[in-house]
């Protein structure tokens, strides 16, 4: 009976849940980085508490030198690629960037310059890799 | 893709709106592996060059958000 009762109990919020279509929360399972905008322990990223009104999360990355400070050169260049692992319970998926990416920091940029800024984001549902091996004996294989 | 003409000094921000036609990248059912490329430039007219000192704080933070859809 009471095992009865604990199903019941089960089936009534897996019902409730799907009822109401409330959002999981979408968590990152691994990260990679490079660039020089994100050296190394320069990247910090979070996924905040679902809306569930909206069904989305804040991702949110804090990026150690993303500044484009103009040196001597005349020009500047920040670039960080990041390599992530979103996961999401069965059943759902997730859409990234629909309404855009907001950027936020200090800056210092003269009249005569002009600051770009640019954000990508793409899933990797396919990859192909292909592998060298040169051998000491001067033969390689591919 | 944003371009920002100077002068500008302090505290900054602005919103990177999608390209035409662009509504976000989804993702294949229970996640995946998710590729991100963020890029700031900044050029200077030679011919006007300027001194300035450059800011000692160079953190910046980008946020977008992840709509969670049913499969």
């Amino acid at each position: 009976m009471k095992f009865t009762i604990t199903l019941l109990s089960l089936s009534s919020v897996a019902g409730a849940f799907a009822e109401n279509g409330a959002a999981p929360q979408p968590k990152i399972l691994d990260i990679s980085s490079w660039g020089s905008a994100c050296p190394d322990g320069g990247l910090n990223a979070v996924i905040g508490p679902v809306d569930e009104a909206t069904n989305t999360a804040p991702l949110t990355f804090t990026l150690a030198n993303f500044l484009p400070a103009l040196g001597s050169f005349g020009s500047s260049l920040r670039m960080c690629n990041i390599v992530s692992h979103i996961s999401v319970a069965d059943g759902w998926k997730v859409k990234v960037n629909a309404r855009g990416t907001s950027a936020q920091g200090n800056t210092e940029l003269p009249s005569n310059a002009t600051m770009f800024l640019r954000s990508t984001y793409f899933f990797a549902e396919a990859a192909e890799i292909q592998v060298c091996c040169r051998h000491s004996d001067g033969s390689s294989e591919c | 893709m944003l371009d920002v003409a100077g002068p500008l000094t302090g505290p900054f921000a602005k919103r990177l709106t999608p390209e035409n036609g662009n509504q976000g990248a989804t993702g294949p059912c229970a996640g995946g592996e998710l590729d991100i490329e963020f890029q700031s430039r900044a050029v200077e007219d030679l011919v006007k060059r300027s001194q300035r000192q450059a800011p000692n704080e160079t953190s910046w933070t980008l946020a977008t958000d992840l709509e969670i859809i049913q499969c």
